[in-house]
């Protein structure tokens, strides 16, 4: 598989307060953004636990993004 | 910060390449931040290519792998060891990037070691076994002395038994 046609699964975890509500708005205007990223929203970026990111790479995601 | 440094020490000791891991931050009034963010994110997984098949290892490898690290995650030495180490930071106070991978190199890296190998040892034995400790030790990739520590542990709480040299899980 070239990594043209290689398209990777990213799980986000995203803020409920900045970034989801940056994607929320991003959204809104519009803006073009790759769809590969998975959204789970979190109340706070500090309820992430390094058990989660472990997790998301057993279940075969290729990365994860926390956004806060 | 603190957990994603320890995130990250943990994929590198597993052998994942780090950088597939990204904290950053954007408020909810940066929506164009938010998205150069993301689009850069998702090119640099690209380049890095598929998980496993870019860092040569196989999946049922790379699983085994996970599987330890996440109980070793779970259980109580790690978190305590996270939880003091965080305690100590706030008394100081110095969240510097730097400060962080000191501390966690230096109070928490051995420790990760340890407890993944110890939990990849009892997992290979209940997944693989029965098995030789010659065999366990190569596919842990730990030393043997430690290896053969963590089963005698094991043996001693009745968790493996040992016949003609091959261990097994206690039914």
């Amino acid at each position: 598989m070239s990594h043209e046609q290689f398209n990777p699964k990213i799980l986000g975890f995203l803020c409920n307060w900045c970034c989801y509500a940056a994607a929320d708005s991003a959204g809104v205007a519009r803006y073009q953004y790759p769809p590969n990223v998975r959204a789970i929203r979190v109340m706070c970026t500090g309820r992430m636990d390094p058990l989660f990111i472990i997790d998301a790479f057993c279940a075969g995601t290729d990365g994860v993004f926390v956004g806060g | 910060m603190i957990t994603a440094e320890l995130a990250r020490k943990m994929l590198t000791k597993i052998g994942i390449n780090s950088n597939r891991f990204a904290l950053e931050w954007a408020s909810a009034a940066e929506a164009p931040l938010f998205v150069q963010l993301i689009t850069d994110f998702t090119s640099k997984i690209k380049s890095i290519g598929p998980l496993g098949e870019a860092e040569d290892i196989t999946k049922d490898e790379l699983q085994f792998k996970l599987l330890a690290a996440r109980s070793a995650l779970e259980q109580a030495k790690l978190r305590t060891g996270f939880g003091k180490l965080t305690k100590g930071f706030r008394k100081d106070g110095d969240y510097s990037e730097q400060t962080i991978k000191d501390k966690v190199e230096e109070k928490l890296v051995s420790m990760i070691a340890t407890e993944t190998a110890k939990n990849e040892t009892i997992l290979r034995i209940e997944k693989e076994g029965p098995i030789s400790l010659d065999d366990l030790t190569k596919k842990v990739g730990a030393a043997a002395s430690d290896i053969e520590k963590y089963v005698s542990a094991f043996s001693k709480k009745g968790l493996v038994t040992e016949t003609d040299g091959q261990l097994s899980i206690t039914k």
